[in-house]
């Protein structure tokens, strides 16, 4: 088994596993104890009743052997859940920790990954999905193995027949579950899959809900959700019998297998066997003991298989994990020569020297060579796809592994710099970031409280006062993802009101008028024009909606940068 | 959920949404679980019976086949009995599911559109894929191995009563213990943590999305760090209330076993007496009969693990549904607004202006106009005057104040859906559905033939575009209009709203993102008989051909 070429998923969750090898050793021993006493408990139980049946008296000693048994069983497994679930506990507590701390140097690279609701569920309902591999699958798998062993070598004493059903029919349970279970968990996979293209569609239907009202079409949603779930449920059943197939076959051969047991025992005891009639093959007291045994010898196998969806759940939920692994940060790895050369007063704030990027064969960004000099205001455009965006990922520190030379100040733009850096720089995005809260604590966002009349002035200067002071709680209205009835110029204006506050001289606008008409989109061109005076900046904008005011002029194309007059 | 079902959602509704798919599981589970107590059971008997008569010497006497037969038939019946209940149950499950989101999304509907946002779209998915979850769990996870639990105990009793009368209280004692005051216990001990932990991943889960759509913001602002440490916190909460959840849940199991133990004990002790100074059956007990007992006992056991974690699917499937209903809306009242509107002749608007919730209105103008057949109205005033608004309350999107009269009788516009029927408007978003293009154009005229399509298509100047994909109109569009240009998206819309030629037609910003030659193409269609609206109401910054024959309103 450990020779077995090991998936990548399988791989991550071993890495995972190993974290917590010593608590997993101890289960192990545990389970030793547990396979023990379960042959104890039985040797215990067939004395007891063999001499009840055959001789009517009560061996005591016999009785409480098997009671200690049992009760040591169950203490046993106690405590075997209880590190089983603490092991489990650690493993994915710390894996979420490390997980939203890779997403957090991803920066705006994570969304190449998914979208934030997407994220979320991968933090927390994917990683919790590991749960059941780690608390029960893991350690099950030494189980499996070594209780059917221990009772197969405490039954070869007492009868070689049995010893043969037990020891054939045991690999066959296994083949079959292989056999079937295999199948079944590709299926499961993509199963995946469909559950949240079912949620997609919801939510997709949901968001333009408005929409279908207005068409009175409602109603041919609801069907299309309906017919969807339908079929969902008709290929979801479609796996699902196939994967208790699985689970199925193993009841099938334990049953089986007991019966078989059972019946040779009978049969024996009555000296009945066709092979052997008038000779009795067991005692009643070994009839008993293995009778007792039987079930026991295929109840691990038959727990493996019903765990056995927690380790495809594990798989699927490893894959979606790796993938968040797959996006490499880098921000912090820095490619450049320690030596710091001397601080050049006269050198321009930002200088792009040949910079080119690209990530997995993509080119992302092309032969930039450009400068801003402080209090300069750049105007970018281009086609899309070009790589406007990439440059404001690098601008705000979150890539820096591309061929070329970032200067501030006329110094290699590094790590130990970073900080200093992004506090400098305000960040106006598409669409702003917002946090649920109200105006005021998202203008205050990362800044620490504001007082009540700097906040004002600044509401005033991005022309945001008419509009904050007309809402009944004023700048304490909450803010939710659909505004409040706000414009999407007005909340575009209150991103530029949280950029005056933050007193950043470094600004940088990723197209802040998409979304808006040519008229609002002239009016907050307008206002940027007015508050950003003496400002460093860098604003993306489409033909669509120029930035008149700027001092140069860049157009970025497929093949490079061109810096107009 | 059909109509007659009850409006809010309750442990009751669960069950009875589909009652025969819950009741042919159960039924099969019943079969499968009492078949692996029985077979344990038989077998004992068996092997004592057979063991006896071969020490009595009556071995050859003894009737083999009929025991033989039965163990053969239990194990078989255990098998199909689980089989089958997986199966059936997880059947009524995904139907369940069903039903359950169409619930949701009736009640969707049947929120007011100006409440639509108010849940936001990370809360809605964790009700839609987390809550859900949950709820139909709970017929698999708390109702069903509570029934096999107590036809177990019913089993055991009837079997023990006939071994030795007075073993009935000591069973009776089991099974009130396990049915009864176990569960009880757990609920005692965890359920306030099982409802915390509840409210901690919906918070944790909003915090995280809050936090993370701030991100670039609070990174370069230096303050990431004290954000996610409280992400942390939340986190080690979590962590703890799991740990106190495992314990409970363990020690329940272990009570159980424990329970079993002392049962076997009693069974013992109330069926031998001291004689000659060594404990021995009581003469009017039968021991084979007896080995039997225990060992069946031994098979109930196994019946009631499943009941020790039962606690906590019931909490959990509890506080889901409570989350559920907090959707709920009741259906709109649509009973004064059902008798459809008669056809419009004229349309007459006084002191109109339409209110978001927290906006106080005043600050809107108002606006007066009444418009005929065959009329054309061009709202003009500044940005952040309220035109969208205005449309978008006229077409019944948004409240307002004033009135509208048709053909001089007042009307309320407001989420009515017979006033729907008469308008078609275009709001100043482009909404495209993650649906094939056909689809989304279908959703104007569900009938519409293919040549009714092209041809608004074509009069859009769109069929080139549609004619050069490869799918053609099955072409599977993104969410949100992604992979579209935005005057495609726009065109799409209104291609859309054209193909149900309604009397009335409202535009929002119509032309927005088109270049000049798409405009001019938009204004001829409508001007084609086939799609020239009877009434049209629009706001638009661009000049267009549609102004020429457009009376002015100013706001």
């Amino acid at each position: 088994m450990r020779k077995r070429v090991k998936s990548s998923e399988q791989q991550f969750l071993f890495d995972l596993q190993q974290q917590q090898r010593k608590r997993f050793q101890i289960v192990k021993w545990l389970g030793v104890l547990i396979a023990f006493s379960v042959v104890i408990q039985a040797l215990g139980l067939a004395k007891v009743f063999a001499e009840l049946v055959l001789e009517g008296s009560f061996p005591l000693n016999a009785a409480l052997l098997a009671g200690a048994a049992f009760l040591f069983k169950t203490v046993m497994q106690y405590v075997r859940e209880q590190i089983c679930a603490t092991a489990s506990r650690t493993i994915r507590f710390s894996l979420r920790k490390r997980v939203v701390e890779h997403l957090t140097h991803l920066g705006p690279n994570r969304l190449q990954i998914d979208e934030d609701a997407g994220l979320s569920t991968r933090v927390y309902e994917q990683i919790d999905a590991l749960d059941d591999y780690f608390s029960r699958y893991v350690p099950q798998v030494f189980l499996v193995l070594f209780i059917p062993l221990t009772i197969l070598i405490a039954v070869i004493p007492v009868s070689l027949i049995a010893f043969f059903i037990f020891a054939l029919t045991a690999p066959l349970v296994v083949f079959f579950m292989v056999l079937v279970g295999h199948k079944a968990a590709n299926a499961n996979r993509k199963q995946f899959k469909v559950l949240s293209l079912l949620s997609n569609q919801f939510m997709d239907l949901n968001q333009g809900m408005a929409e279908l009202k207005r068409l009175g079409q409602t109603d041919l949603a609801r069907e299309r959700l309906s017919l969807t779930a339908s079929e969902y449920q008709k290929t979801t059943m479609g796996v699902l019998r196939l994967a208790f197939l699985s689970t199925g076959t193993l009841e099938l051969f334990s049953s089986v297998a007991i019966a078989m047991v059972a019946l040779y025992l009978g049969l024996g005891l009555l000296e009945q066997l066709p092979w052997q009639i008038g000779i009795a093959p067991v005692s009643l007291f070994t009839a008993f003991y293995l009778l007792l045994l039987a079930p026991e010898f295929y109840l691990p196998l038959r727990q493996l298989g019903s765990d056995y969806h927690a380790k495809q759940k594990a798989e699927a939920a490893a894959t979606n994990l790796q993938q968040v692994f797959a996006v490499e940060p880098s921000d912090l790895k820095t490619t450049f020569s320690s030596t710091a050369p001397l601080k050049q007063e006269n050198s321009p704030l930002i200088q792009f020297e040949d910079i080119s990027w690209s990530t997995a064969g993509r080119m992302r960004l092309t032969d930039l060579s450009a400068s801003i000099a402080q209090g300069e205001r750049v105007w970018l455009r281009g086609e899309s796809g070009a790589g406007k965006s990439s440059l404001m990922s690098i601008l705000l520190g979150f890539d820096q592994q591309f061929n070329g030379q970032l200067l501030i100040q006329g110094q290699p733009f590094n790590a130990s710099m970073l900080n200093e850096w992004r506090r400098r720089l305000a960040w106006l995005p598409q669409t702003p970031e917002w946090i649920q809260g109200t105006i005021r604590q998202n203008l205050e966002l990362g800044l620490g409280k504001c007082d009540d009349a700097e906040l004002r002035n600044t509401l005033i200067k991005a022309q945001c006062w008419d509009f904050v002071d007309g809402l009944r709680f004023g700048w304490d209205t909450p803010i939710n993802e659909a505004g409040t009835g706000l414009s999407g110029g007005q909340m575009q204006r209150l991103s530029i009101a949280r950029a005056l506050l933050s007193q950043a001289d470094v600004w940088l606008l990723d197209e802040p008028c998409s979304g808006l008409d040519s008229e609002t989109a002239g009016q907050v061109l307008n206002t940027l024009d007015e508050v950003s005076s003496g400002k460093t900046v860098l604003i993306i904008s489409h033909d669509t909606h120029p930035v008149i005011w700027a001092d140069q002029k860049w157009l970025m194309k497929e093949d490079g940068v061109y810096v107009e007059a | 959920m059909s109509k007659h079902n009850p409006q809010s959602l309750t442990f009751k509704s669960l069950l009875l949404d589909n009652p025969f798919g819950l009741l042919v599981a159960l039924l099969i589970g019943i079969v499968g679980s009492l078949a692996a107590v029985a077979l344990l059971g038989i077998s004992g008997w068996f092997l004592s019976a057979a063991g006896l008569a071969s020490a009595m010497g009556t071995a050859f006497t003894f009737n083999y086949f009929t025991p033989g037969a039965l163990v053969r038939l239990m194990a078989i019946l255990r098998t199909a009995g689980r089989y089958g209940e997986q199966v059936f149950s997880h059947d009524h499950l995904l139907g369940l599911l069903r039903s359950l989101r169409l619930w949701i999304w009736d009640q969707r509907v049947n929120t007011p559109l100006n409440q639509v946002h108010r849940q936001t779209k990370g809360d809605l998915l964790q009700r839609l894929v987390g809550d859900l979850d949950q709820i139909i769990k709970w017929p698999l996870a708390v109702v069903m191995p509570w029934v096999y639990g107590l036809l177990g105990c019913i089993a055991l009793l009837t079997l023990g009563v006939w071994v030795e009368a007075s073993l009935v209280w000591p069973i009776i004692t089991y099974s009130i213990m396990q049915l009864l005051c176990l569960p009880w216990l757990a609920k005692q001990l965890a359920m306030s943590s099982v409802y915390s932990m509840q409210a901690l991943s919906v918070h944790r889960r909003s915090r995280f999305m809050s936090v993370f759509s701030a991100l670039i913001t609070l990174t370069i602002r230096g303050h990431w760090q004290h954000y996610s440490e409280r992400l942390t916190q939340l986190d080690e909460k979590q962590r703890k209330l799991q740990a106190q959840l495992q314990r409970v849940t363990s020690l329940v199991k272990l009570l159980g076993h424990t329970m079993t133990l002392l049962l076997v004990g009693v069974m013992f002790a109330l069926c031998l007496s001291v004689e000659n100074e060594s404990l021995a059956i009581e003469p009017t007990i039968s021991a084979t009969w007896l080995v039997a007992l225990v060992l069946a006992t031994l098979g109930v056991n196994e019946l009631m693990q499943p009941i020790a974690s039962a606690f906590l699917a019931q909490g959990q499937s509890k506080v889901g549904l409570k989350r559920l209903n907090q959707l709920q809306r009741s259906v709109l009242e649509t009973a004064d607004k059902s008798k459809s509107l008669p056809s419009i002749k004229s349309l007459n608007v006084r002191n109109f202006a339409g209110s978001h919730n927290d906006v106080v209105s005043s600050a809107l103008p108002s606006v007066n106009f009444t418009i005929s057949s065959n009329e054309q109205i061009k709202i003009v005033g500044a940005s952040g005057a309220g035109k969208s608004t205005t449309l978008a309350a006229l077409a019944g999107d948004l409240g307002y104040r004033g009135e509208v009269r048709l053909n001089s009788a007042p009307v309320s516009v407001y989420d009515n859906s017979c006033w729907r029927e008469k308008v078609s408007y275009l709001s100043q978003q482009s909404v495209i559905f993650q649906q094939s293009l056909r689809s989304n154009l279908l959703l104007g005229k569900p009938d519409a033939t293919e040549t009714e399509l092209f041809d608004v298509l074509q009069l859009l100047g769109l069929k080139t575009w549609v004619d050069a994909l490869p799918s053609g109109l099955d072409t599977l569009l993104g969410g949100q209009g992604r992979d579209i240009s935005g005057g495609q998206a726009r065109r799409l819309c209104l291609a859309r709203i054209l193909l149900r030629k309604a009397p009335t037609l409202i535009l929002d910003e119509p032309f927005d993102g088109l270049d000049s030659d798409s405009v001019d193409r938009v204004c001829k269609a409508l001007e084609r008989p086939l799609y020239k609206p009877q009434f049209l109401i629009y706001v638009s910054h661009i000049d267009s051909p549609l102004d020429r024959h457009s009376a002015l309103v100013a706001l």
